[in-house]
């Protein structure tokens, strides 16, 4: 009995994948255009395949938060990175940006990215009649598995198994023929 | 040597064959099947969890909705439920079973329950994958196999044979209901079984253990329930079971005790097949918009769901009527007309069924290759997925949809015949079902009419 309680947990804890707590690298980056430094971000830590958050912030050359800036956002994927031919995933998406009203300079927005790959981000500033251009280039990564979900099934099926087999040693085994 | 057997109904009994007797007595039978089937199921599961986020390019979405469910219903037409003999829930449930079993009894609700509870996760599933997308998304199709799975364990873990199986798969409630039409069928012979003092089949021997689905070979009138595991071929002592191949609905002809909850998911079903066709429509965007304007809504949750509730009702209000007008002609209450021409629907179902997803298999077949290849890097650029053209899938589809028409009809007709001796009610019964039979036709037709949407 406790050398199957054991099989069944090594089998259960094998279920977790060892990945779990494995992330990758952001994808900020900065530039400095026409005298402001802009931050673009795309992603909580990496941009991944499916619906992301844009962040753009923006500061004069004193480091002061400009939160008055229109930005108009377009990305695209990278015309030499395309290989299916799901035109609508590809497709240039343009970001609704607005400001973020709790973090002054901060520009919030999101898009769907349909692929994994280098995609282009170009980003048009306009203030108090000017405007200032910039592109930014990024790689976006597939989403990956929900590991947080599956160590939770993992252990919803490991506590299953070990309560039958905790019930089940409590209880006479039957007599008789072959059980069905 | 190959023998006719002297069957009722004169079926070939397929165990005269040598080797498929040898095969279903063998003791590495279904196992040899079985377990290969849950190694490709568990890298399925790991590819739809772990691998590519899009549909478009995961070798498990397209192993299991271009591939697997197109040809599930198709293997239950040629060879009854035998699917859930090799099915990787099941062994996963006998798996646990057989290490941690507690094999308690099935609890009473689920015996009487039970098929509703399958109606309701059955419905649920289709719900719940157009709106958050179960086979658009091989993350979400993973999860579901997950949840199967982790049902299959609690099953294993306590209750005894195969009770997940037989009382709650929304796969089983399928496949029961579509195996009623097949063409295989199990049973006993009477003339031995009435001296059997063992039923070896039902409880097990040292031969082989009782039939996993609850199914006395002795008494069973239907082959809903049997998943041809050869448990009772190897087990009884007399050589009374016999394996027999059948007319394609013939079982339905002759419904002795029919079950409101078979019937009604018979309609359920077509409700299914309804909004799968049409979601995947051009015209589908132009119902949503007009439940929006009509109903005054703009959230696409509700307008969906309320579609969803009239497509689901359609097939089940237009049996209602249809047994509300034999009531008057053969004198048997509604309920008792729904529960027994329910069945007929049965045919159309799984014609529908199989029409709607014979198109992914041969418009997007391909994509299990192309899929296959992404695994080793190796990409394949604007590439048509499609195995045979729109036009001849769609031939294909009106075929198959006339045949199910005619099945169904058909078989309206012998329940028809089996309500009332006199011949006048009997057209007054059969009529209304045929003319349901026919409507339901044409909907599927003018469905399959239109150019549908890609899985992939």
């Amino acid at each position: 009995m406790k050398k199957n309680l054991l099989v069944m947990a090594v089998l259960a804890l094998a279920l977790i994948p060892s990945g779990l707590f494995a992330d990758g690298m952001g994808a900020g980056m900065g530039k400095d255009v026409n005298g402001l430094k802009v931050e673009f971000m795309v992603g909580g830590t990496k941009a991944k395949v499916g619906t992301n958050q844009v962040t753009v912030s923006i500061h004069d050359a004193q480091g002061k938060a400009v939160a008055d800036e229109a930005i108009m956002l377009e990305i695209a994927m990278d015309q030499g990175a395309k290989m299916t031919m799901d035109m609508d995933k590809e497709k240039t998406k343009s970001v609704m940006m607005s400001a973020d009203a709790t973090s002054p300079g901060s520009y919030k927005g999101s898009v769907d990215l349909g692929f994994k790959g280098k995609w282009i981000a170009d980003m048009e500033l306009s203030r108090a009649g000017s405007t200032d251009k910039a592109s930014f280039d990024f790689e976006v990564f597939e989403a990956g598995p929900d590991w947080t979900f599956l160590a939770f099934f993992a252990l919803v099926i490991a506590i299953v198994i070990a309560g039958a087999a905790f019930l089940r040693s409590r209880r006479k085994k039957p007599e008789g023929g072959k059980a069905a | 040597m190959i023998s006719r057997d002297a069957s009722p109904r004169g079926a070939f009994n397929l165990l005269a064959i040598p080797v498929f007797k040898r095969l279903m007595k063998s003791r590495w039978y279904p196992a040899v099947i079985a377990w290969p089937t849950l190694v490709v199921f568990a890298f399925i599961t790991y590819e739809l969890v772990a691998g590519p986020s899009s549909a478009h390019d995961n070798f498990g979405t397209a192993l299991t909705w271009v591939l697997w469910w197109p040809l599930l219903p198709i293997m239950f037409l040629f060879a009854g439920r035998i699917w859930c003999t090799l099915c990787p829930f099941g062994t996963i449930n006998d798996l646990v079973q057989k290490f941690v079993g507690n094999n308690r009894p099935v609890p009473l609700f689920l015996k009487r329950f039970g098929i509703w509870i399958i109606d309701g996760i059955f419905m649920l599933i289709t719900w719940s994958d157009h709106l958050w997308g179960v086979v658009e998304s091989p993350l979400n199709s993973g999860i579901l196999l997950l949840l199967i799975t982790l049902g299959a364990v609690v099953s294993g873990a306590f209750f005894e044979r195969r009770t997940w199986c037989r009382y709650l798969c929304f796969l089983g409630g399928l496949s029961g209901n579509y195996t009623r039409g097949g063409m295989i069928g199990l049973s006993a012979t009477p003339d031995i079984c009435a001296s059997c003092t063992t039923s070896s089949c039902y409880k097990g021997n040292e031969k082989a253990a009782g039939c996993p689905m609850f199914v006395y070979p002795r008494t069973m009138d239907t082959n809903a329930d049997c998943n041809l595991c050869g448990n009772c071929v190897k087990s009884c002592p007399n050589d009374s079971i016999r394996i027999t191949t059948r007319l394609p609905s013939e079982e339905l002809w002759f419904v002795r005790k029919p079950q409101l909850p078979v019937a009604f998911l018979a309609s359920v079903i077509m409700g299914i097949v309804f909004v799968q066709n049409i979601t995947m429509l051009d015209i589908w965007n132009g119902v949503l918009g007009w439940f929006e304007k009509s109903l005054g809504l703009t959230n696409y949750p509700i307008t969906f769901t309320i579609a969803f509730l009239i497509l689901m009702a359609v097939p089940v209000g237009l049996l209602f009527g249809a047994s509300a007008l034999a009531a008057r002609a053969n004198g048997k209450t509604v309920v008792e007309n729904f529960a027994r021409f329910g069945y007929a629907i049965i045919p159309l179902d799984m014609a529908g069924h199989i029409a709607h997803n014979l198109f992914h298999l041969l418009a997007e077949g391909k994509a299990i290759g192309y899929t296959a290849l992404g695994l080793f890097g190796k990409a394949v650029p604007e590439a048509s997925s499609a195995i045979l053209d729109s036009a001849t899938i769609q031939v294909l589809q009106y075929a198959l949809v006339v045949l199910g028409m005619v099945a169904s009809v058909y078989t309206a007709l012998r329940l028809a015949r089996g309500t009332t001796e006199s011949k006048p009610r009997r057209a007054t019964t059969f009529a209304p079902f045929a003319v349901l039979m026919l409507l339901l036709a044409a909907v599927n037709l003018w469905l399959f009419s239109m150019p549908m949407g890609m899985r992939m």
